[in-house]
């Protein structure tokens, strides 16, 4: 700030108002005074106080003539008088007076008078009103011309300064000799010629180095230029120079000195005299470094300071009070009503008020005030300011700070922004936010929530009420709710948080499980707790019914003797249901690893299910799907089981977990042994009994024909011969036999069917066609008409299908209605797995109660001498279609046709 | 229509031989009809037959009428034995299997022998008979017909 008040008192521009009157007053190069018209003397200017051998402090404010008494020594000067009188001239014509020179000896400290001639001029200050306000005093010493005017004094005068040569010369030797400061005497040649002790002390160098070489070898390489060129102006005759350089000394180290030095041209010598100022240049350096630290403070803490010198109306604003405002600190002179500039009109007004208030009673200020940067913003400022008391108890200057705290205001709106987050948050949590404090944790604060969970009327019924209404007496474990609550309290404040199940109560006394969260808080030493509170109606809800589900699964597990396991697929571990345990015939403590899991598979089997797990269930990620034996552990019996699982995958597609079911399929494998057994028995049961039928069906087939032929012999020899009864009698063991025969055929057709059954593609046209063929004469007999489109070619059973189309044509031929043309409708359709035919006719019909009855063998619904049958025909249709893996059936209504219908599988 | 010389029936069931006896005579087809009741018979009968001076007890047969099933050489056994005779007793000689047409597997099997002529079923009747013998003995009626 030293440094800025430099600055800124070099900017002062030549505007007469801001001049330092006082200042240029004091350091006029000329004596003078201003006196009141009193004589009291109430200026004094430096040259004054210099000539007159006086100081300041001792004469301002006193009457002229009792600082200035008349000499004792020498009552013949009349000085005063005169001095007197002219006063009294410029008080009366309020005009300047000269007067003549006068002797006015001057007293020295030591009491003596020093003898002096004045040449003096008094003149008027007036005031507004034309009144003589101040008289100017101003002197001009001529004790010279005067003394030389005067003989005596003149050679009075020689005598003196005789004397006061030689009495000087031996104090200048012993200034020089004991001076603390630097003294030296050069040629322009550039040597030094005489040095004094005290250079020889600081430097460090003998006489003879001194002498022997330039003095420009002993300056810092830095300094030497412009010692070089100050060496120039002197020896051009210019007056004194100051200047400031560094010298180096004996050991090597620099000192910096200041010198002031002229030179006398006549006999070409250089005068110089040094001061160390090492001392003052390294704390001027440090100060320098302070200040700049300061000021980096300040830019920090966006803090401007300025002074206010009341009485000399001078400021000082720091850089950082420039970047505040935004105003460049080259380009502005600071000023106290400046800031006036940069306050909003308001701030402006409150800070005037302070500042007034300040200098008035001292009374230091704090103001948030609103301040307009240079780029039109408003910055929020925290303005501080104190007032520096003077001697006489007057405040004198004002020290004053801005920081700007516009960031900080933003930081604390955001904060209060994220204070309304955070409260929306607790007011809107789906669980119940309380706090409760001690000594007798009695809730302190509630969110909306928790008021609507408890049925209080609002938050301050809530706190209001004991924190032991909102739970019952008892929790389920039938221990009081207080004791439990304590417990539970005791654990979070201890360990920083308790987590648990509790039954709360509402207000209206309903019971609810819910879960709580003690959290300890710790804000400013104040310990307390806060509770988190989540009404679990629902969810337990939900885990009941998930136990239920559960339960269920187990249960239905149990029943149904499934046991299942869980494998991590790395490190081999499983676990088991129960329900496993036992088909394994393990107990729990069982080593359940891949070891483990080996040893209960039976040894014939280890290698087969390793290999088949290996390849196929890991290597092409197929199902666990197998039967294979296992060692019940228990009693070392064999079982069967049948094993599913799949393995479970994580993201980067490898197996983690193989989850799977077993079932011990022991008692099913035996009952499927038993049934393949039974169903080859029964296969060789079928083929004996075809082969009966086939062998009895031959035999029976024999002595029929012989009745028949015989019977045919009687017939055809005797017919008409004998009486009419025989004839009859033979015509019915004839028709007995026939239809014995047609019986047996029929037994026998039916019997063979699904024998060396093979299935090759059928043209089920062409196959139409062949029967239509064989049936030619019965058709034409019968006047049928049969009305067909096209069928499919399929698989099946060539000779079954030709048999099935016989059967259902001859029986539409057979029960047609003899009142009507017989019409034979047949259709097919390809349906997804199958194909469907109908064979539709305009036939006599039949019953609905029959439909069943129809495919059953032996069952024939019509009188046999009307319709002639054996009552297999639809029975061996049945057989065919079921070969092929297909259904009949019949749709009809009596006296208008029938429609059976079949199908026949594409898979067969 | 000149008569064939002689048919042998080859069946165990003596009431249908006597039956097609009683029809072949009615048809009145050939000069004599023999009967033997089983296979092994049957190739007795044939190879005797090829011995001389045995046209009246043993007159060689033209048509051969052959059951399937009999007890002691049935039929099929009987074809396998008589592939075996001499070519001379087997020459112009018809076998004509007489089937129940019960059974399908039977024909098949039947035909396997190129020494079947044809099958027909039982019982033979006078029709069926002089159907027979223009077919084979007579074509030139037979295309008539």
């Amino acid at each position: 700030m030293i440094a800025d008040a430099k600055v800124k008192q070099n900017t002062i521009p030549a505007d007469g108002e801001q001049l330092d009157y006082r200042h240029l007053f004091e350091s006029a190069p000329c004596p003078f005074l201003f006196l009141l018209p009193n004589f009291t003397i109430i200026a004094v200017s430096d040259s004054y106080t210099d000539v007159t051998i006086t100081k300041r402090g001792e004469i301002v404010g006193r009457n002229l003539f009792q600082v200035f008494p008349s000499n004792p020594n020498n009552p013949s000067g009349n000085g005063l008088k005169n001095l007197a009188a002219s006063f009294g001239n410029v008080l009366k014509n309020k005009s300047a007076d000269i007067m003549d020179a006068q002797k006015y000896d001057i007293r020295k400290p030591d009491g003596t008078f020093e003898v002096r001639y004045w040449k003096v001029i008094n003149s008027p200050v007036l005031d507004d009103k034309g009144e003589v306000k101040y008289i100017f005093n101003k002197l001009e010493d001529v004790t010279e011309q005067e003394l030389g005017k005067d003989k005596n004094g003149a050679l009075e005068l020689a005598a003196s300064i005789q004397n006061k040569m030689s009495e000087q010369l031996l104090q200048y030797k012993y200034f020089f000799d004991n001076s603390i400061d630097l003294a030296v005497i050069a040629n322009i040649e550039g040597y030094f010629e005489i040095t004094n002790p005290q250079f020889i002390n600081v430097l460090g160098y003998s006489e003879k180095e001194l002498r022997e070489n330039k003095f420009v070898s002993f300056i810092h390489p830095d300094d030497a230029a412009s010692a070089l060129n100050i060496i120039e102006k002197l020896k051009e005759g210019a007056a004194s120079i100051n200047f400031v350089n560094r010298f180096r000394t004996k050991n090597g180290n620099y000192l910096w000195f200041e010198w002031t030095a002229n030179s006398n041209k006549v006999v070409g010598k250089l005068y110089a005299v040094g001061r160390d100022i090492t001392d003052r240049k390294k704390s001027e350096a440090s100060l320098l470094e302070s200040e700049k630290m300061l000021e980096e403070a300040e830019h920090l803490a966006h803090i401007g300071s300025w002074v206010w010198d009341i009485k000399k109306d001078e400021t000082i604003w720091s850089e950082e009070l420039y970047a505040i405002a935004g105003i460049d600190s080259k380009l502005s002179s600071p000023n106290y009503f400046n800031l006036s500039a940069i306050y909003t009109e308001e701030s402006w007004k409150l800070l005037e008020q302070a500042v007034n208030k300040t200098i008035s009673d001292a009374t230091p200020y704090e103001l948030q005030l609103e301040m307009v940067h240079k780029d039109g913003q408003i910055r929020n400022t925290n303005t501080k300011g104190f007032g520096i008391k003077g001697s006489t108890g007057q405040i004198v200057r004002l020290f004053g700070t801005v920081q700007d705290i516009t960031e900080r205001m933003r930081a604390e709106e955001k904060l209060h922004e994220s204070e309304i987050r955070f409260r929306t948050l607790y007011e809107s949590s789906f669980d119940a936010i309380m706090t409760l404090e001690p000594p007798f944790w009695k809730f302190t604060s509630g969110n909306s929530t928790a008021v609507k969970m408890f049925l209080a009327k609002d938050v301050k019924e809530f706190t209001s009420k004991d924190p032991w209404q909102f739970s019952p007496e008892k929790q389920p474990d039938d221990k009081f709710s207080v004791d439990m609550a304590k417990y539970e309290i005791d654990r979070a404040m201890k360990h920083g948080s308790s987590f648990f199940e509790w039954v709360h109560m509402r207000m209206n006394g309903e019971t609810f499980p819910a879960t709580v969260l003690l959290t300890r808080v710790e804000i400013s030493g104040r310990k307390f707790l806060q509770a988190t509170v989540r009404d679990i109606t629902a969810s337990k809800k939900a885990e009941e019914r998930l136990l239920e589900s559960e339960r269920f699964l187990i249960e239905v597990q149990r029943i149904v003797n499934l046991g299942t396991y869980s494998m991590d697929i790395i490190s081999g571990k499983w676990t088991s249901s129960e329900v496993l345990d036992n088909i394994f015939g393990i107990g729990s403590d069982y080593d359940k690893s891949v070891e483990g899991w080996s040893a209960i598979i039976n040894p014939e089997w280890r290698e087969i299910i390793t290999d088949y797990f290996a390849k196929e269930v890991i290597g092409r990620k197929t199902k666990f799907d197998k039967e294979y034996k296992i060692i019940r552990q228990n009693d070392n019996a064999e079982r069967w089981v049948h094993g599913i699982g799949s393995l479970k995958f994580n993201a980067e597609n490898q197996p983690i977990t193989m989850l799977g079911a077993i079932r011990d399929i022991t008692e099913t494998k035996k009952t499927e042994a038993d049934l393949i057994l039974k169903s080859e028995e029964l296969a060789r049961a079928n083929a004996e009994l075809e082969q009966f039928a086939y062998v009895s069906s031959h035999d029976l087939q024999e002595p029929l024909r012989t009745i028949s032929n015989f019977a045919g012999l009687l017939e055809g020899k005797y017919a008409g011969k004998s009486d009419g009864n025989s004839d009859q009698y033979l015509k019915l063991i004839v028709n007995a036999t026939t239809r014995m025969q047609n019986l047996i055929r029929d037994l026998l057709d039916l019997s063979r069917i699904g024998r060396n059954i093979t299935f090759t593609k059928v043209d089920c046209n062409e196959l139409l066609v062949e029967v239509i063929a064989e049936m030619d004469a019965s058709i034409k007999e019968s006047n049928a008409k049969i009305i067909y489109s096209i069928l499919p070619i399929l698989t099946g059973n060539k000779s079954g299908l030709k048999q099935l189309f016989l059967n259902l044509i001859s029986n539409s031929i057979k029960f047609r209605n003899k009142n009507a043309a017989l019409e034979i409708g047949i259709n097919a359709a390809e349906k997804n797995n199958e194909y469907l035919f109908a064979f539709k006719d305009n036939g006599i019909g039949i019953e609905e109660k029959y439909f069943n009855k129809l495919f059953v063998i032996f069952q024939r619904l019509n009188n046999a001498a009307e319709y002639p049958g054996t009552g297999i025909g639809l029975a061996i249709c049945k057989k065919i279609v079921t070969q092929h893996k297909g259904k009949i059936w019949v749709e009809s209504k009596l006296n208008e046709g029938s429609t059976f219908y079949f199908t026949i599988s594409k898979k067969i | 229509m000149k008569k064939i010389n002689c048919i042998l029936l080859v069946d165990d069931n003596n009431a249908d031989n006597v039956y097609h006896k009683i029809i072949i005579t009615e048809a009145d087809v050939c000069n004599y009809i023999r009967a033997v009741t089983n296979g092994r018979e049957a190739l007795d009968y044939i190879i005797k037959s090829g011995e001389p001076n045995q046209t009246e007890s043993f007159p060689k047969p033209d048509i051969i009428y052959l059951d399937i099933n009999m007890p002691g050489m049935n039929g099929f056994e009987f074809l396998e034995e008589y592939k075996k005779l001499d070519e001379k007793l087997k020459s112009k000689v018809l076998i004509i299997m007489l089937t129940t047409s019960l059974n399908p597997d039977d024909r098949e099997r039947a035909l396997t022998f190129k020494e079947v002529t044809e099958f027909q079923n039982k019982p033979i009747t006078v029709e069926i008979l002089h159907e027979t013998i223009k077919k084979y003995f007579y074509p030139e009626y037979a295309a008539v017909m």
